[in-house]
């Protein structure tokens, strides 16, 4: 077979696939009626004819590596899909072959689907320049050597620095020793076909450097101090803890709660020195000074002449209670009269009635009869 | 009247208190007669205090003045025999005795103020209460008569709840204070205004 022969197959099945697209992609009504539904049956269809041309077509995505931790999945592309379309195991190698170009004339590949992302459209240039559509068949028949996973890698390697992705625990590729060269299988292999060998971009992570406990656990603060920054773990939170009531005595109680006041701070210090055993007493047995006697007889000397004269003075002891405030001279205020009250004395001894009387006494000086003679002059 | 009669010792020096009054043995109820007497007076009787006023007020003024006078001569007779000179008599004595025997009455406690020259007799409590008043002054009246031969005019000056103030002063005196506090003056104004009399006198 030569390259055109290849090309002519090529472009069958890109036409095939593209027709699969297209009837996945358009909306089929949803209430067809049976004879639409028997009609669209019996006609027969080049789009759904089985596409032996499928073997060659590479899946890049058909099953990929579990995905490692601390990685995205990506979508999954859209050839997954269209592998999906074909029963490949209604496909025979003679229906493939059977096709000649003359089918693909009848097919336009602007069937409506022009921007496929997986299929493009073929170009004629492409077709009249065989050695770059071999390359591109090349191309498109490599294994996946550039999944996502590689890819992802190779960005990390490419937007970190060194120095920091050695302390992620993230190794320079070379240094890590990744064999590009790995073979890869280039169809995804069923299930049943054992264990697989992991692929390359797990080598990117590396076992991270080995912990010094010592000083991270230097490093931690002590674990009251730790506690208390960190507070409840998500375990403890929501659970109530029941105290038990205090066992003891009330007192203790009570004492803990008077404690806790502080006591009033004084300014100034001020302490009460305890009163000696002559405190506010005066010894009579004490001797005066023979200095202090002529100054103490001239003090009560003093004394006496201010008392005498005062006395003589007619200095009222008290005034009249009146309803009005009224402000008098001093002449005047001299001039009201002196209030001296007397109770009578108690009276004790009383067997057959009951007596109450005042018991405070004013003594007098002078008799009743005088003051009564005072108080009838007056007005007389 | 033994243990009340006038002593040297209360002669000679007037400034000491002389025996206090002594209200024991004073009323004597003899139940068996049905009976109340007052050592030293007559025959007593206990009758409520608002029927005899009821039936004070229901006299005239003289009539009621007699009243109050006879009771207050009664008391100032007791007083002096018990006192016996009660000329030397101290001012704390003659309110001892003689408020005893207005107590033994049941008029009241008695006092006395001086105010000036002025002596004010206070009685606190009296049964009568303000209605009575006039009665009381009957009674202090009488009683001064009676023990010292003074005739002196009482007058209400103040009064309150519980205690009334009697102005002890002469006839003349009491009439010029009525008339003052007739006017509105104050009782202290009035006892003022009396006093600076008595150097017009």
């Amino acid at each position: 077979m030569n390259v055109r022969d290849r090309i002519s197959r090529l472009e069958l099945l890109l036409q095939k696939i593209q027709s699969h697209t297209r009837a996945r992609r358009n909306p089929r009504p949803t209430a067809a009626t049976p004879a639409e539904v028997n009609a669209r049956t019996a006609e027969p269809s080049f789009v759904t004819a089985p596409a032996p041309v499928l073997e060659l077509v590479p899946q890049p995505v058909s099953e990929e590596p579990p995905p490692l931790d601390g990685f995205e999945d990506e979508a999954p592309t859209s050839a997954v899909e269209l592998v999906d379309v074909a029963p490949i195991e209604a496909l025979s190698e003679e229906d493939v072959f059977e096709m000649d170009s003359d089918v693909l004339e009848s097919v336009p590949p602007s069937g409506g689907v022009t921007s496929s992302p997986m299929a493009p459209p073929v170009l004629p240039e492409l077709l009249e320049d065989p050695a770059s559509l071999e390359a591109d068949l090349q191309a498109e028949l490599e294994p996946p050597a550039s999944s996502k996973r590689h890819r992802i890698s190779g960005l990390v390697e490419d937007s970190m620095a060194f120095p920091e992705s050695e302390s992620l625990g993230f190794a320079e590729p070379d240094s890590l020793g990744l064999d590009e060269g790995r073979e890869i299988p280039v169809k995804t292999p069923p299930p049943e076909s054992g264990p697989q060998e992991a692929p390359a971009q797990q080598m990117a992570f590396t076992s991270p450097a080995p912990v010094d406990v010592e000083q991270l656990l230097g490093d931690l603060p002590p674990v009251e101090e730790a506690l208390y920054q960190t507070g409840p773990s998500p375990e403890q939170l929501g659970q109530t803890i029941e105290l038990e009531d205090a066992i003891g005595p009330t007192l203790e109680l009570d004492a803990a709660i008077a404690s806790q006041s502080p006591a009033p701070i004084q300014e100034e210090l001020e302490v009460t020195l305890p009163l000696g055993e002559y405190a506010g007493k005066y010894d009579e047995s004490l001797v005066l000074p023979p200095e202090a006697r002529d100054e103490l007889a001239e003090h009560r000397r003093k004394s006496y002449d201010a008392l005498s004269t005062t006395a003589a003075s007619e200095v009222p002891l008290s005034a009249a209670p009146t309803s009005d405030v009224q402000v008098e001279s001093p002449e005047a205020e001299a001039e009201r009269p002196q209030e001296v009250r007397v109770r009578r004395s108690p009276i004790s001894g009383t067997s057959p009635v009951a007596v109450s009387a005042p018991s405070s006494i004013v003594p007098a000086r002078t008799t009743f009869l005088e003051l009564l003679d005072d108080s009838l002059r007056l007005g007389s | 009247m033994s243990g009340y009669t006038a002593g040297s010792a209360f002669t000679e020096t007037p400034q000491t208190m002389a025996t206090p009054f002594d209200p024991s043995q004073s009323v004597a109820f003899d139940l068996n007669r049905g009976q109340i007497a007052v050592k030293g007076s007559g025959e007593r009787l206990l009758v409520p205090a608002d029927a005899l006023l009821s039936l004070c007020l229901s006299v005239g003024s003289e009539e009621l003045s007699d009243f109050g006078r006879r009771l207050g001569t009664e008391a100032g007779r007791r007083v002096a025999e018990r006192l016996g000179e009660i000329e030397a008599a101290t001012v704390e004595t003659i309110v001892d005795h003689l408020g005893g025997d207005l107590a033994l009455l049941g008029l009241g406690s008695l006092e006395l103020e001086r105010w000036g020259k002025a002596l004010v007799f206070v009685i606190e409590d009296s049964p009568f209460g303000a209605q009575g008043d006039p009665v009381l002054a009957a009674v202090l009246s009488g009683a001064l008569q009676r023990a010292f031969g003074r005739n002196a005019g009482v007058i209400r000056i103040d009064r309150d709840d519980q205690r009334a103030r009697f102005l002890v002063t002469s006839p003349g005196g009491a009439e010029r204070v009525r008339a003052w506090l007739s006017e509105g003056t104050t009782w202290g104004d009035a006892l003022t205004r009396l006093d600076r009399t008595r150097g017009d006198s």
